[in-house]
């Protein structure tokens, strides 16, 4: 599967699971420590 | 497998996606964020022999309290100094480097904390894992700018935001690991520095293999840098500006300035955020740990706000907001404190710790703007010496402001006002500095082939 439109390029073939699959390397531990610091912040300043 | 590394190997191939270069960025600022996070090593550090206490023999705080200045010191002296190699050699080879050195630190520094030699904790991640710091925040900063021409802000923006956001992880992935590593006779710290080495030395790889610079004249598709709207802005250039002929300029001068100031401020309410909010407003000693919490969240998101809205709005536009808006929220802290309306502190500080955090992810963009692209990664790094200076002075000037006061029989909870009315000062000579930054005169251009300067 191939991208057909990219805001970036002119010719599109870069395919969509390996942007995707890159995207969610990085934002799944981002997403673990950012929920990590929310809870614990949100935990000791209200408690 | 040196040519492997090479800058004409990572020429993006027709049809490249530009998406993919954020996330390789990411891959190294993910990483290299960790030092924020390297206070979670400071008590276990001081137990290396004592194992539940400290016992005769175990390092200090005061002695810790080096590596990370080490690390801060190699930061700004490599972002400086290693810049303009970056521009040469290529982004994979920079990031590799920075993979090498940062993971490396690590491990030489777990050598350092199993044989308690406190000279190799410096060597490794103080020195060593330092130059990783300063080479990786800057290697991404210009291909990231070359691959976004039409939106450099949100797209450095979205990398320095992941360096905000890796103090998130390093520091619950430090302590898990430690509880992992833990037994009755080693608090595990040495075979967690190991394993943080491994594991930041693969990620930090994945990126370099991934980064791509754009090829020759691309652009992307639907922009024109000479459409009517970009050609109207002056203060967007489409010459270049090398790096030893930016250092003439004025222009640099005062955006290190502006970027000074503004880090002067947000640190000095960083470093004092926790007392701050238990002498002016009276929280408890756990809910001003989550105030500093919440702020680092903010810091962050500040990052990817601000310096995606600058896009739109403008660099120089940006940053006078950053100043006003940060002398009317210091100037209110100390009254909104008095009345001990928490949740206006909390959210007055919230909005300056963004716009700090702003300041840093918008400047790439502003020096683009001004110096244009050819050089931005190396003059971004000299610009970095702000950051270090304004780490020094920032907190030493709240500090003897406040101990003066004190000294001089002011409450503690008063006596952060003058300080903060300093702050205001600071601010405005930074809003001063930013008006009077004008394009970069024509005598400075470069003439050269801007593909292949000297």
């Amino acid at each position: 599967m191939t991208t057909t439109s990219n805001a970036g390029g002119d010719q599109a073939t870069t395919p969509v699971w390996q942007i995707g699959a890159l995207w969610l390397m990085v934002t799944l531990p981002a997403a673990w420590g950012f929920i990590e610091t929310v809870l614990k912040s949100v935990v000791l300043f209200t408690g | 497998m040196a040519g492997f590394f090479d800058k004409s190997r990572t020429v993006a191939a027709p049809g490249f996606n530009r998406w993919m270069v954020p996330p390789a960025a990411l891959c190294i600022h993910l990483c290299i964020g960790q030092v924020y996070a390297f206070s979670v090593f400071k008590i276990p550090l001081t137990q290396l022999i004592g194992i539940d206490s400290s016992a005769a023999g175990d390092w200090d705080q005061s002695t810790l309290a080096w590596i990370f200045s080490l690390a801060i010191a190699a930061l700004g002296l490599s972002a400086a100094f290693g810049g303009q190699w970056l521009e040469r050699a290529g982004p994979r080879k920079a990031m590799a480097l920075a993979a090498s050195c940062f993971g490396g630190g690590f491990i030489i520094g777990a050598f350092g904390i199993w044989w308690h030699q406190i000279w190799l904790v410096y060597l490794g991640y103080g020195v060593i894992g330092g130059i990783g710091l300063g080479i990786g925040y800057i290697s991404p900063v210009s291909t990231l700018i070359k691959w976004f021409p039409d939106r450099p802000g949100l797209a450095t923006g979205m990398a320095i935001m992941g360096f905000g956001g890796g103090a998130m992880i390093g520091s619950p992935l430090a302590t898990a690991l430690m509880s992992f590593y833990s037994t009755d006779t080693s608090a595990g710290v040495g075979s967690t520095f190991l394993t943080m080495g491994i594991i930041y030395f693969l990620f930090m790889m994945i990126g370099a293999l991934i980064v791509r610079v754009p090829a020759k004249d691309w652009k992307p598709a639907g922009y024109d840098p000479d459409a009517d709207g970009n050609k109207e802005n002056k203060m967007i250039t489409r010459d270049h500006v090398h790096v030893n002929q930016a250092m003439k300029t004025p222009q640099f001068y005062l955006i290190w300035l502006v970027l000074f100031l503004n880090v002067t401020a947000g640190i000095a309410l960083l470093e004092q955020a926790s007392p701050m909010a238990q002498e002016m407003v009276g929280t408890t000693a756990a809910a001003a740990a989550g105030f500093v919490g919440v702020l680092s969240i903010f810091n962050m998101a500040g990052r990817f706000f601000w310096a995606s809205t600058s896009d739109a709005i403008g660099r120089k536009t940006t940053y006078a907001i950053f100043f006003v808006l940060g002398m009317a929220l210091y100037a209110l802290v100390p009254t909104v404190a008095g009345n001990g309306s928490i949740i206006l502190f909390v959210l007055a500080c919230c909005v300056i710790v963004s716009m700090y955090g702003g300041g840093f992810a918008t400047v790439p963009a502003y020096l683009k703007d001004i110096f244009g692209t050819m050089h931005v990664g190396a003059i971004h790094g000299r610009l970095l010496t702000a950051w270090a200076a304004a780490g020094v002075v920032g907190p030493v000037l709240l500090n003897q402001l406040r101990e003066g006061r004190i000294e001089a029989g002011v409450p503690p909870a008063e006596a952060y006002t003058t300080t903060l009315y300093i702050m205001v000062a600071l601010l405005a000579l930074g809003l001063v500095c930013n008006l009077l930054v004008r394009p970069v005169a024509e005598k400075h251009h470069y003439e050269g082939d801007v593909n292949n300067p000297d």
